[in-house]
């Protein structure tokens, strides 16, 4: 195991942030930790790396009981922050080495390494600028490239792609996958599912401190009554036509709204064809129609009664 | 090496940084050139002419009218041109003809009739204030040891502003205004605070983003504290020298032969500054920009204190709180600075010196036992 945590609580004041938390993550995963704002993911990163003190549990990395003092861990772990923290007088290559130097001393060792991450992130062309000239995009790929440029085998990464353009975004996801297949172990916490989906090979998912389940991303929604959701684009729904619908077979839950007919199933075949001879049985007037997979936000839905983003 | 160099980088580059430390001192130093500049020279000093209304006068008072006439400027200058009235209406005329810039009437008090507030009447004011706080003691020594009055009169002097020479027992300060430099080197020691609470910060999870990746690195925490201190007293060390310097050839301060003595006591001032910074950054609660303000609020009351603004300040401190004028940082060093140009005094010098480094060991005693803890309650 990289990661074993065990019966973790943490408490600030009355508020209890993480409540009897486990997690156990083997080599080479990608591991999604899931959650709304406030769900304890942070919190739990914290606590993994010993910055935080926690009132119950242990910690265990690579085997071994994670300390403050365990430089030895601490040497194989790198860190992406939620929010940037580099220095903003050191231009790019110069803050990659300062960071980069915290873990390897040697400097032929640490210029080859400084280099490869620039390249990994793609700022070669960036290497002397300062912070505050770079995009928010660029920011983050500095960040990044601070947090794995000694060529760690944990990485962990923090909401990484918070207030990142989308080419930005596609472009981290791409290089965390890049760290994986080189032979790191990936944590990363979001609040984007759909990210968390893309990327993941396991997935836990936090609400109230608590991991309210885990598993790959089929797993989870093989855990839920949803089978699909088919969405119609409706001129009009009357009460007529709304209790034929609802009394389709498999139907869970329907709703109207600017003038998008939603039904929700549950496992079963044939709805969307049910639907439509319905729709047409009726002489309702109809446009587009797609159907959805269950997503990750529905099985949150559905263990907690929230939305992911409430 | 690497961490020692960076950290040098940082604050160079840092515009806040050389504002403070640098242009700041130099530009409040270039004040006090212009303010001061004019009325420096010796050379050029005459007696100020001053009346005095003698008619009736107590015997008792008579140790004043003597020392008026007697304090000097120089071995061979005297401060004031004493003239006697016995009445006041001839020494009103004087004033008004412009012989006399004012005249002193004896009674119970010391009351000085002037026309207009100039540099003449300002000194008349301040011998006669001088004189009122010490009248006791200067009465007393005028009896018991009548030798020794004139040092004692030029002691007392030297602690004035509105003198024209503060008189050298031993050292070679030719330039009352020279205590503002003073001064005004000892806050350029006491704003490296502002460095200190910046280093602070950014070695604390809680405090700041760097903080937190610094953390977690495996390089101990304390390592990368002193590299900070260190590479940060390196270059302030050469930012009071650079300041020093300044105040040296482009201000044409005289600060005799002790230009290296005075660059080891900013030495020690700007430790003390470090460490006061950092102390303040890891024992004071509140924002970034809490800790900032209450540095500021440090460098600036210390410098007040030790007589930026108000060159007397540290009298009427002796004689109301000595306790201050014993621990503050600003005062130590102007102290420190006045009794090697004034007084010759080596001894005080070391005594202020080892009391500011031993502050500053404190302060730095005080962050480290506070910046050991290991984790935090909250991020």
């Amino acid at each position: 195991m990289v990661v074993e945590i065990e019966n973790l609580v943490k408490r600030y004041g009355d508020l209890v942030a993480l409540d009897h938390f486990n997690l156990a993550i083997e080599q080479g995963e990608v591991f999604g930790l899931l959650g709304p704002n406030g769900s304890g993911k942070s919190t739990t990163i914290h606590c993994l790396l010993s910055l935080l003190e926690y009132d119950k549990g242990t910690v265990k990395v690579f085997g071994k009981e994670m300390k403050p003092s365990s430089y030895d861990l601490k040497q194989d772990i790198g860190v992406i922050m939620q929010n940037v923290a580099v220095f903003n007088e050191l231009a790019v290559y110069e803050n990659i080495d300062y960071f980069c130097g915290l873990y390897v001393k040697d400097k032929a060792k640490r210029r080859k390494l400084v280099e490869e991450a620039i390249d990994f992130v793609e700022l070669q062309d960036y290497r002397k600028f300062y912070p505050k000239k770079l995009s928010g995009g660029l920011l983050r790929r500095l960040n990044i490239a601070c947090g794995i440029a000694h060529k760690p085998k944990l990485i962990i990464l923090d909401e990484p792609t918070v207030a990142v353009d989308p080419q930005s975004r596609n472009k981290i996801l791409e290089g965390i996958l890049s760290l994986n297949r080189q032979g790191a172990t990936i944590i990363y916490t979001s609040h984007y599912m759909e990210e968390v989906e893309q990327i993941c090979t396991r997935i836990a998912i936090m609400d109230k401190g608590k991991n309210v389940a885990i598993g790959t991303k089929d797993e989870l929604k093989a855990m839920i009554d949803l089978g699909e959701t088919i969405t119609v684009e409706l001129l009009e729904l009357t009460g007529e036509l709304r209790d034929a619908v609802n009394r389709l077979p498999h139907v869970i839950k329907v709703g109207y709204e600017n003038h998008l007919l939603k039904v929700r199933f549950s496992k079963g075949k044939h709805n969307l064809l049910r639907l439509l001879d319905l729709l047409k049985d009726y002489e309702a007037g109809f446009g587009s129609v797609h159907s959805e997979l269950p997503t990750l936000n529905d099985v949150f839905l559905e263990i907690t009664g929230r939305e992911l983003r409430d | 090496m690497q961490h020692f160099i960076y950290q040098i980088k940082t604050l160079l580059r840092s515009k806040t940084t050389i504002f403070w430390s640098v242009l700041f001192p130099v530009f409040l130093g270039m004040m006090f050139y212009f303010m001061f500049g004019n009325i420096k020279n010796l050379e050029q000093f005459s007696e100020v002419p001053v009346g005095i209304l003698t008619k009736d006068l107590d015997p008792s008072k008579e140790t004043f009218v003597e020392l008026l006439k007697e304090v000097k400027v120089s071995e061979k200058k005297h401060m004031f041109r004493v003239t006697e009235y016995e009445d006041e209406k001839k020494a009103a005329q004087a004033l008004e003809e412009k012989k006399i810039a004012g005249y002193i009437a004896v009674g119970t008090d010391y009351v000085l009739t002037a026309k207009k507030e100039d540099i003449n009447s300002s000194m008349i004011k301040s011998f006669i204030d001088q004189y009122m706080q010490n009248e006791k003691l200067i009465e007393r020594v005028a009896k018991m040891h009548p030798e020794q009055i004139q040092n004692m009169v030029d002691h007392i002097f030297s602690e004035k502003e509105l003198q024209i020479k503060e008189i050298s027992l031993k050292g070679q300060d030719k330039d009352p205004y020279t205590q503002y430099f003073y001064a005004l080197l000892a806050m350029t020691c006491l704003i490296a605070a502002s460095i200190g609470v910046e280093n602070g910060l950014k070695i604390q999870a809680d405090l700041s983003m760097v903080g937190s990746r610094r953390n977690i690195a495996p390089m101990k925490k304390m390592k990368q504290v002193m590299i900070d201190f260190l590479a940060s007293f390196f270059v302030y060390c050469i930012m009071t020298a650079f300041v020093l310097g300044i105040c040296i050839f482009v201000y044409k301060r005289d600060f005799g032969n002790n230009t290296g003595l005075l660059l080891l006591g900013t030495w020690i001032g700007s430790f003390v500054g470090l460490a006061a910074g950092t102390m303040i950054a890891v024992v004071c609660k509140g924002s970034r920009q809490t800790k900032e303000g209450i540095s500021v609020a440090f460098f600036m009351t210390s410098s007040f204190l030790g007589g930026l603004q108000w060159g007397e300040i540290t009298y009427y401190i002796e004689k109301s709180c000595p306790i201050i004028n014993r621990i503050n940082p600003a005062t130590l060093i102007v102290n420190a600075f006045k009794s090697l140009a004034v007084f010759g005094d080596y001894r005080q010098y070391a005594v202020n010196m080892v009391t500011l480094f031993l502050i500053g060991i404190l302060f730095l005693v005080i962050s480290i036992s506070k910046l050991r803890r290991m984790k935090y309650a909250s991020l």
